[in-house]
C-alpha cells in the first residue's frame, strides 16, 4: 500500500510535466520543431486517445468477464483505418476545405449550415460522452483506492472520499483543459501544445501496459503458452472460445463508428489535421498501436483470474496484479498510465465538446439577443467566445461527475463505455449520408439524428440509471406505467436480446430509416444544394461555385466591423488587408466582392462554426444585397454545367467507341474487298489462259490455208481439252462458293472411309497408269468409321492423289497412302517422291489458286482451286488438312478425321 | 544462224499456237517457258524480236524487262508483251520499262503477226 | 493510372476483407476448442487477421498516390486560389 498523499502528489507531478510539456510545445510549434509536433508520428500517437481507461482497466476487467468480445472496439477502428482511402481521407478533406470545427459544425454544414442541426448534434454529443467521462472519473477514483487500500472487497457503491476524489480530479482537469484549449479562438488554429501533451500521454499508457502485460507474462507466467495453459488448468473457458454472436457484430459496428463519431477522435482525426497525408501514415499505425495494447489483455486477465484471491475487482487486475506481487513501483508506473489515458481523454472530449457548444449554443443564442450586436470594442465576439468555452469546459466535466454520482460509480467501465459508443454512433448515420449522398435533406438528417437519440436514450441510458432509481428500474423490468411492449430494453415485444444489440439494433435502424425516408420526401434549400455539391464533391474541385453565389452591395465597414467582433482586430486588418492587396487598393477602398464574402464567412466559420458565421455575415449583406432568384439561377447553372459536361464526356466516349468501330468495318471491308479483286484478277487469268489457245487455234483452223491432217488433229484436241480445263475451272469456282458461302449442305452420316478411298484410288488408277505410278495404300483397316459425306470424301482423296501423280516428276515416281490413328482421330497421310513443295509456298498452298510450281515437264492443267475446296469439305467433317513433314523427300498432306463412335 | 523470235511463255498451248503462227509468217522461232531461261536465251541466240508473257514462274516477265533495259546490250531489243485484257496497271508498268508494243490476251493471230513485223521492221530500218 | 486504379480497388477490398474475417460465419470455423503453438486456435486467429490487415495497410500506404499538400488551401492565402 503507497501512502494517499504521495500519489496524490505524483499524480499532480505528472499534470504539472504536461502542463510544461504544452506549455513548451506551444512556443515550439513557431519554431523547427514545430515540424516535428506536426508530424505523422505526433499524429497517430494524437488519435491513440481512443484508448482511455476502459482500454486500460476495463479491457482486462472485460476479458475476464466475457472473453474475446473487447476485441471488437479495437477490430473496428482498425477496419475502418484500414480503409482510409474511402471515408476517413474524404472527411478530413471536407474537414480541411470548409474549416469545419466539429461533428455538429460538419453536419450543420453541409445541411444549409443550419443552426437546427448544429444544436442537436451538440446535445447528442455532450450527453453520449457524458457516460465516458464519467468512466473516467471513476478509473481514477477506483485506482486511487487500489493503490492506498488494496482491493477492498466489501465496499458497496461510493464513500464519500469517492466523491470528493472524483470532484477533485474534475475541477484540475477543467482548470488544464481551461488553460490549454481555450488560448485561441479559431478552432483551426489547432492546438499543437495539447496535441502534443496528449501524444505524451500515448506513449506513457503503452509504455505501462505493456511493462504490465511484460510482467505478467514472462514473470509471473512462463510466456503465452503457460499462461493459456493455466487457464486450461483453472477451467476459465471464457478464454478459449465463444461469444461470436450478434453482440460481437454490433459491437464491432459500434466501434467502427465511434472512431469517427466520437467528438474527441473527430477533434484530433480532422480538426487537427495539419496534413491530409499523415492518415497514409495513421492508416497502419493506429491499428498496431491498437494491436499492442491487446496483445496481453487475455494474458492478464487470466493470470489475475487465476491467482488473484476470488471476488477481486477484474477492471483493476492491471494495478493489483503487480500490488500482490510485491512490486509496488511498477504498479505505480500503471497508475500513472491508467492516469494519463483518463486524462488525455477528458481533455480532448472537453476541448471538441466545448467547442461545440459555444460555437453552435451560446454564440447563436447571443447574436440574437438584442444589444449585443450593436457592442462597440472589438473584441466583444472573441471574449464571448472564450467566456462561453471555458463555461462550457466546467459544465461538460460538472455533468460527467454528476452522472458518476448518480449511477453510484456502478456498472463495469465496459458497460458505461459501450454506453457513450452507442450514443454517438447516432451521428453516423448523418455523416455518410453528408459526404456520399447528394440528395440528403438538412430534415431527413435532423429526423433521423432525433429519432435515432430518442430510441437510444430510452433502450440504453435510461436504464443505466437502473441500480441508483427504483422507478427506472420498475419501467425496465415492466415497461413504462406496466406497458410490456415499451420496456426499454425489450421494445416492440422484442424479447430475449441483448440489451445491446437491441438498443443498437433498434436506435440505427430506426434513425436510417428515418434520414432515408425523410430525405426522400423533403427537397433541399438552394444553400443546401451548393453545400451537398461541395461536400459530395470534395474531391473534383469546382472552383467558383462557392464564392458565386453571393451577390451583395454590402459595405466593407459593415464587414469589417462583423469580423472585427470575431476575429478581434489585429486578425481582421490582416485579412482585409491581404484581399486588398489581392484587389490592388487600400483597405478602405475594398471592393466587398462576392469572392471575398464567401472567404470572410468561412474564416469566420472557422471560429464560430459554419451557422453562426453564416448567420452574421447574412445580417450584414441582407436585404436586397441577395437575391434568392439569383442564388437559385446560379446554383441551377452550375448544376446544369456539371451535368452538361457529364452528358458530353459520355457522348465524346460513345463517339470514339462507334468510330473505332467503323474503322474496324472498314478495314474489314477494305481487305474484303482486296481479297475479291484478287480472286477476280486470278479467275480472269485462269479464264484468258484456255481462252487464248482456244481463239488462236480456232482462227488457225478457220484460216483457209492448208493444214496437214495431224496438225489439224492436234490443234483441235488442245482446243477440246481447253474448253474441258475451262469448264472444270467454272465448276470448281462454282463449288468452292458454294461451299464458302454454307449453300452446299449436307448431312454427315457415318461412311467408311476405307471404301471411300477404294473408289477414289480406283478412278485414278488410270492417270497413275500412264506415268507409270503405282498407288500403295498401307496400314489399311478393315473399317473405319466417320460421319461425313461419302462422295465428297472420295472427291478429296482423288483431289490429293491426284496431285500426287500429276506434279511428281521423278524417275520411279510413287504415291503411298497410310492409315493411322491417335486417340480418336483418324489420320491419313498422302506421301509423294515429288518435287515437294517449296517453303515459300508452304502456307498458302491451301490458299484458292495458289498453286505450286510447276515442274518443267507439266503440261498439266489444274485450277489451283482443288486442295481450297478439299479443306472447305474436310472442314466439315470436323477434319482438317495439312501438309506435313513426311517420310519421303516430297510433299506429304494428311488429313485427320475424329473417329465416329456410335450414337453417343 | 540467227533466230527471228524469241517467245517467252509457260502456257505450252499458248506457246504451240505462237510458235506455229509466227513461223508460218516465216520467221524463225524459238521458246522459253520462265523467265531465268529466257534471259539465257536472249544472251546466247541474240533474237532480233522478244514476245514476252507477263506471268512467268522464276522471274516475272517485268524483271525480265527491266533486266533486259539495263543491259546496254539488249537496251533497244524490241519486246512484245503479252498483257490481260482489261489490266491497264500491267500495261503502264510495261510502258514504263521500256515495252514497245503490246498484245493482249486473248489474242487475234493477226494482231500478234502484225505486231512482230511491226518491231522487225523497225528494226531492219535501223540497221 | 492502371496502377491508381488497382491499389484504390485493394484498398476498397481491404476493410471488407477484414470485416468478413472477423464475422459470423467466418470466425466460427475457428471457433474451437484446440490450441495451435500452445495457443488457443480463435486467439492466434484473430491477432493473426489483425496483424495481416496491419502489414496490408502498411503495404498499401505505399502504393496509394499522394496528393499534393500544396493543392489543398490551408490558410488565407491559399483560400484565395479557390
Amino acid at each position: 500500500m503507497i501512502a494517499t498523499n504521495l500519489i496524490i502528489l505524483i499524480a499532480l507531478g505528472y499534470v504539472v510535466l504536461l502542463f510544461a510539456l504544452a506549455y513548451f510545445s506551444e512556443r515550439w510549434a513557431k519554431g523547427e520543431a514545430g515540424k516535428f509536433l506536426r508530424s505523422p508520428l505526433i499524429y497517430t500517437l494524437a488519435i491513440s486517445v481512443y484508448c482511455t481507461s476502459w482500454t486500460f482497466y476495463g479491457a482486462v476487467g472485460s476479458a475476464a468477464r466475457t472473453g474475446y468480445e473487447i476485441f471488437t472496439i479495437y477490430l473496428g477502428p482498425t477496419l475502418v483505418f484500414v480503409g482510409w482511402w474511402f471515408g476517413l481521407r474524404k472527411l478530413v478533406r471536407v474537414g480541411r476545405t470548409q474549416r469545419i470545427t466539429s461533428l455538429a459544425d460538419l453536419i450543420s454544414s453541409r445541411f444549409g449550415k443550419s443552426s437546427r442541426l448544429a444544436v442537436l448534434v451538440t446535445l447528442i454529443a455532450v450527453i453520449g460522452t457524458t457516460p465516458y467521462i464519467a468512466l473516467q472519473l471513476k478509473a481514477i477514483t477506483s485506482s486511487l483506492n487500489v493503490m492506498t487500500l488494496g482491493d477492498n472487497v466489501d465496499q458497496p457503491g461510493l464513500n464519500v472520499d469517492d466523491v470528493r476524489l472524483a470532484l477533485g480530479v474534475a475541477v484540475a482537469m477543467a482548470i488544464f483543459t481551461i488553460l490549454f484549449g481555450t488560448r485561441n479562438v479559431d478552432a483551426k488554429e489547432q492546438h499543437h501544445g495539447v496535441v502534443a501533451a496528449i501524444a505524451f500521454e500515448a506513449i506513457i499508457k503503452l509504455i505501462a501496459l505493456l511493462s504490465i502485460g511484460i510482467f505478467v507474462v514472462f514473470g509471473l507466467g512462463d510466456g503465452f503458452r503457460d499462461v493459456f495453459a493455466r487457464a486450461d488448468a483453472a477451467q476459465i473457458n471464457a478464454f478459449q472460445y465463444g461469444g461470436f454472436n450478434g453482440r460481437w457484430v454490433a459491437m464491432t459496428i459500434l466501434s467502427a463508428a465511434a472512431i469517427i463519431c466520437l467528438p474527441r477522435q473527430f477533434q484530433i482525426t480532422v480538426v487537427e489535421n495539419s496534413n491530409e497525408n499523415h492518415l497514409r501514415t495513421a492508416s497502419w499505425a493506429f491499428p498496431l498501436y491498437l494491436f499492442a495494447m491487446s496483445i496481453f489483455t487475455l494474458p492478464i486477465a487470466i493470470v489475475g483470474t487465476a491467482m488473484l484471491p476470488p471476488g477481486s475487482d477484474p477492471d483493476m487486475f492491471v494495478l493489483t496484479l503487480p500490488l500482490n506481487f510485491g512490486q509496488e513501483g511498477l504498479a505505480l508506473f500503471a497508475f500513472i498510465g491508467g492516469f494519463s489515458s483518463a486524462t488525455s481523454m477528458i481533455i480532448i472530449a472537453s476541448i471538441a465538446l466545448s467547442i461545440m457548444v459555444s460555437n453552435h449554443i451560446v454564440v447563436p443564442i447571443a447574436l440574437r439577443l438584442p444589444g449585443r450586436s450593436g457592442e462597440e470594442d472589438g473584441g466583444g465576439v472573441t471574449d464571448l467566445l472564450l467566456t462561453s468555452r471555458r463555461i462550457s469546459i466546467c459544465v461538460i466535466l460538472g455533468l460527467g461527475f454528476l452522472y458518476f454520482w448518480l449511477t453510484n460509480g456502478s456498472g463495469a467501465l465496459a458497460r458505461i463505455g459501450l454506453i457513450s459508443f452507442a450514443g454517438v454512433a447516432q451521428t453516423l448515420p448523418a455523416i455518410i449520408a453528408a459526404l456520399f449522398w447528394r440528395d440528403a435533406t438538412a430534415k431527413g438528417a435532423g429526423a433521423g439524428l432525433f429519432i435515432g437519440f430518442v430510441v437510444w436514450a430510452y433502450s440504453m441510458f435510461l436504464p443505466s440509471f437502473e441500480e441508483s432509481s427504483v422507478w427506472v428500474a420498475q419501467w425496465v423490468q415492466n415497461g413504462p406505467y406496466g406497458i410490456a411492449f415499451l420496456k426499454p430494453q425489450a421494445l416492440f415485444g422484442l424479447e430475449g436480446m441483448d440489451p445491446l444489440v437491441h438498443s443498437v439494433f433498434w436506435s440505427l435502424f430506426a434513425n436510417t430509416i428515418a434520414l432515408i425516408l425523410v430525405s426522400l420526401s423533403t427537397s433541399q434549400s438552394v444553400l443546401e444544394r451548393i453545400q451537398s455539391a461541395l461536400f459530395v464533391d470534395a474531391f473534383r474541385r469546382m472552383p467558383g461555385i462557392e464564392t458565386r453565389f453571393m451577390r451583395t452591395s454590402a459595405a466593407t465597414n459593415d464587414l469589417f466591423f462583423v469580423a472585427q467582433r470575431v476575429l478581434g482586430a489585429a486578425r481582421a486588418g490582416a485579412v482585409f488587408d491581404s484581399f486588398a492587396r489581392e484587389q490592388g487598393r487600400s483597405r478602405t477602398s475594398l471592393e466587398p466582392t462576392p469572392e471575398f464574402i464567401a472567404l470572410l464567412e468561412k474564416e469566420l466559420a472557422g471560429s464560430i462554426g459554419a451557422a453562426s458565421a453564416h448567420v452574421m455575415i447574412s445580417q450584414v449583406v441582407s436585404g436586397e444585397s441577395i437575391s434568392l432568384q439569383e442564388v437559385m439561377k446560379i446554383a441551377d447553372e452550375t448544376q446544369q454545367v456539371i451535368e452538361y459536361s457529364q452528358q458530353l464526356e459520355q457522348k465524346s466516349e460513345e463517339l470514339r467507341l462507334t468510330a473505332e468501330k467503323l474503322q474496324d468495318a472498314n478495314a474489314k471491308l477494305r481487305e474484303l474487298d482486296q481479297q475479291k479483286d484478287e480472286f477476280l484478277s486470278q479467275v480472269s487469268h485462269e479464264v484468258r489462259t484456255p481462252m487464248t489457245s482456244i481463239r488462236s487455234f480456232s482462227e488457225i483452223l478457220l484460216e483457209p490455208e492448208e493444214l496437214d491432217a495431224g496438225e489439224r488433229q492436234r490443234f483441235l484436241s488442245t482446243i477440246h481439252t481447253e474448253s474441258l480445263r475451262l469448264t472444270q475451272l467454272l465448276d470448281e469456282i462454282l463449288d468452292l462458293s458454294a461451299l464458302e458461302r454454307g449453300e452446299k449442305v449436307w448431312t454427315n452420316t457415318p461412311v467408311d472411309v476405307v471404301s471411300a478411298m477404294d473408289r477414289a484410288v480406283s478412278v485414278c488408277e488410270s492417270l497413275a497408269r500412264q506415268k507409270n505410278m503405282n498407288i500403295k495404300r498401307h496400314n489399311v483397316p478393315a473399317e473405319a468409321l466417320v460421319l461425313g459425306h461419302a462422295d465428297r470424301l472420295a472427291q478429296v482423296f482423288i483431289n490429293l492423289i491426284t496431285n500426287a501423280i500429276k506434279y511428281n516428276d521423278a524417275d520411279r515416281p510413287f504415291v503411298e497412302v497410310r492409315f493411322s490413328k491417335t486417340g480418336k482421330r483418324l489420320l491419313i497421310d498422302f506421301q509423294d517422291n515429288g518435287p515437294g513443295i517449296a517453303a515459300k509456298d508452304r502456307r498458302r498452298v491451301f490458299e484458292k489458286f495458289a498453286r505450286g510450281q510447276r515442274g518443267a515437264s507439266s503440261g498439266q492443267t489444274g485450277s489451283g482451286l482443288g486442295l481450297a475446296i478439299s479443306s472447305q469439305i474436310i472442314a466439315r467433317m470436323k477434319g482438317k488438312i495439312e501438309l506435313v513433314k513426311g517420310e519421303d523427300e516430297g510433299a506429304c498432306f494428311r488429313v485427320s478425321l475424329p473417329l465416329y463412335e456410335g450414337e453417343a | 544462224m540467227t533466230i527471228d523470235v524469241l517467245i517467252v511463255e509457260d502456257e505450252p498451248s499458248i506457246l504451240d499456237s505462237l510458235d506455229f503462227i509466227l513461223r508460218r509468217a516465216g520467221w524463225s522461232t524459238q521458246a522459253a517457258q520462265d523467265g531465268e531461261e529466257a534471259l539465257r536465251a536472249v544472251r546466247e541466240i541474240k533474237p532480233r524480236v522478244v514476245v514476252l508473257d507477263v506471268m512467268l514462274p522464276k522471274k516475272s516477265g517485268f524483271e525480265v524487262l527491266k533486266l533486259l533495259r539495263q543491259d546496254e546490250q539488249t537496251l533497244h531489243l524490241p519486246v512484245l508483251m503479252l498483257t490481260a485484257k482489261g489490266q491497264a496497271q500491267d500495261r503502264r508498268i510495261a510502258e514504263e520499262l521500256g515495252a514497245n508494243s503490246f498484245v493482249t490476251k486473248p489474242y487475234a493471230n493477226s494482231d500478234v503477226v502484225g505486231a512482230v513485223k511491226a518491231l522487225i521492221g523497225d528494226e531492219q530500218g535501223l540497221d | 493510372m492502371a496502377n491508381r486504379r488497382r491499389s484504390e480497388g485493394f484498398g476498397f477490398f481491404l476493410p471488407i476483407l477484414g470485416a468478413i474475417l472477423i464475422m459470423p460465419p467466418i470466425v466460427h470455423l475457428f471457433d474451437r476448442g484446440g490450441t495451435v503453438f500452445g495457443l488457443p486456435i480463435i486467439f492466434t486467429y484473430l491477432f493473426g487477421v489483425w496483424l495481416f490487415l496491419i502489414v496490408a495497410a502498411f503495404a498499401l500506404s505505399r502504393l496509394l498516390p499522394r496528393v499534393d499538400p500544396e493543392q489543398r488551401p490551408e490558410r488565407l492565402e491559399r483560400d484565395r486560389e479557390l
